[in-house]
């Protein structure tokens, strides 16, 4: 395991992050990449063949609402917090993306 | 009213109409007001009672009051719902005192990484309280709250407990609702009290505890009574996790070691237990931690609530890239497919271990806490001062910081470890050495720095 990213993969991965970054941060982001990585890599050493691929903490599977069941989590859009923008037909505003 | 009351003495004190809930918040103000300028424990309090007053970390979601999991982000977002622990506490007649700072997002382990300043230790303010619930518990060390709510996804709980001394229990996954916990690591998270002694931490987890159709993880099984059960404790084998105490200064862990004899002396029967080393769960914790970061941060685009995503810290952009990475398409079975299976390993480790003793205990932290500004020396800061907890945290179970003692004038902390939903056991080995020690005055050594008002 290690990464030696290139500039351009950080700001492929920066993309995909959603993230703007600056020169310097890319730079010290690269750089603790490899750190983190040669770090882990300790895994390596473990036999992890037994193990399943997937795993839940909670061991709980397949949860779901019932049908029909009144969705009490639901928010007044009244209510919703003051940084947001909400449109006069109740829907969140966000920028153009094309 | 009697500076250092515990919780429960304070409760008795209302219901015996000593004093009211509004004189106990006005209390916890002035203190406040007077030391937290220097400890900055706080991001927000409450000027007006509206309950027995708790301190709540600022990543729990408090209806009408800011919630910003000390993050620029979400600086002014005002939550139009309770999270549950809250609305459990608010149930039982409690109000919140005031929002506790943390690292932003709870991405740390000293608090340094918060937009609102660090939190400093009540024990030597030029020394970190630890993090990522660092003024929770450093509130709780100075007496500016009688007790308060933390969260801990690998450490954040038991470690600034360890460096504040007081008691952090952080409870089995799924023990307690994560509905309305700003999210960090979803496979990990658990809220859980941080209190000058068991008992009241018993009392809290009571409280807290419990299934919450909101939180499609959270454990169906009944809670106990802790508090009722809390003195019916047995002899144990308590295993020594000897892994945990390698590399440590000697001087540390001597602390620790004399914790063990005073148990040993109480009748449990102690012997050491090989475990696997903890590095192992750090590497786990930073990818598994990483990922779920990841995903959990691309919610916060300013669209429904906080800022834009510009507003984010170095701290959480170095998460949210490393876990975009170690999700990303050809690296996904290296690194966390490999993490999740290797997380299997350590569970299956502590099982193995818990059919050779009933509880298992080691140094909560590695050292002392550390000098402000020391983090920067540390590209692994979190992760090693978080490292002997990271393996419980992986494994889901139980684990409580108990105080043991001083080593450069500053706290010392012993965790103790038990298996899934065991938090009863935890609670009265805890509680009984509590009783026998005192916790060897280390709570009054903190306090006399911050007599009454």
């Amino acid at each position: 395991m290690s990464s030696n990213l290139t500039k351009k993969q950080i700001e492929h991965l920066a993309r995909l992050s959603n993230l703007t970054l600056s020169s310097s941060e890319e730079e010290k982001i690269a750089d603790q990449f490899d750190k983190t990585l040669d770090y882990v890599s300790n895994l390596d050493e473990l036999d992890t063949s037994a193990s399943r691929d997937s795993y839940h903490m909670s061991g709980k599977h397949d949860i779901f609402f019932k049908d029909g069941e009144p969705n009490t989590r639901a928010l007044d859009v009244a209510k919703m917090p003051s940084t947001t923008v909400i449109s006069a037909k109740r829907y969140f505003v966000v920028k153009k993306i094309l | 009213m009697k500076i250092g009351a515990t919780l429960l003495e304070l409760l008795d004190g209302v219901s015996k109409k000593h004093y009211t809930h509004e004189e106990i918040h006005d209390y916890f103000l002035k203190r406040i007001k007077s030391y937290d300028a220097e400890l900055n424990t706080y991001v927000t309090t409450q000027d007006v009672s509206s309950g027995f007053p708790l301190a709540i970390k600022d990543n729990f979601c408090t209806n009408g009051i800011q919630t910003t999991a000390s993050s620029n982000v979400l600086r002014g977002f005002i939550p139009p719902y309770d999270a549950t622990v809250v609305a459990h506490l608010k149930k039982a007649g409690f109000g919140v005192l005031g929002k506790t700072n943390m690292d932003a997002w709870a991405h740390g382990s000293s608090t340094e990484t918060s937009d609102f300043g660090v939190t400093k230790n009540p024990g030597d303010t030029s020394r970190v309280a630890g993090g990522s619930s660092g003024g929770s518990a450093a509130a709780v060390a100075a007496y500016l709250a009688p007790a308060s709510i933390g969260s801990e996804t690998a450490g954040s709980i038991r470690q600034p407990a360890a460096w504040c001394g007081v008691v952090g229990l952080k409870p089995t996954y799924g023990r307690i609702s994560r509905y309305g916990v700003v999210a960090m690591g979803s496979s990990w998270d658990c809220p859980g009290p941080i209190t000058s002694t068991v008992k009241d931490a018993a009392y809290l987890l009571e409280i807290l505890s419990g299934h919450d159709p909101f939180d499609a993880t959270s454990s169906a099984e009944q809670p106990e009574q802790y508090l009722e059960k809390i003195n019916d404790g047995e002899k144990l084998t308590i295993g020594v996790a000897e892994s945990y105490f390698e590399n440590l200064d000697a001087a540390f862990t001597a602390p620790i070691l004399e914790a063990i004899d005073v148990l040993k002396k109480m009748g449990h029967s102690v012997k050491p237990i090989s475990l696997l080393k903890p590095q192992y769960a750090i590497s786990v914790y930073t990818i598994l931690q990483r990922a779920e970061v990841s995903s959990n941060l691309g919610r916060y685009d300013g669209v429904r609530y906080g800022h834009g995503r510009d507003a984010f810290g170095e701290e959480a952009k170095r998460r949210v890239m490393l876990g975009t990475y170690t999700l990303s398409h050809g690296y996904y079975d290296a690194y966390y497919k490999k993490a999740e299976k290797a997380r299997q390993l350590i569970i299956a480790d502590f099982e193995r271990a818990f059919t050779e003793c009933d509880v298992l205990v080691g140094p909560t932290t590695p050292c002392v806490a550390t000098k402000i500004g020391e983090m920067d020396a540390y590209p692994f800061f979190g992760e090693l001062m978080d490292q002997m907890n990271e393996p419980a945290a992986a494994a889901g179970i139980p684990a409580i910081n108990v105080p043991v003692g001083l080593c450069e004038s500053m706290p010392v902390g012993m965790q103790i470890m038990a298996p899934r939903l065991r938090e009863l056991r935890l609670l009265q080995v805890a509680h009984t050495f509590e009783l026998e020690t005192g916790f060897f005055g280390v709570r009054e050594h903190i306090l006399n720095k911050y007599p009454q008002i």
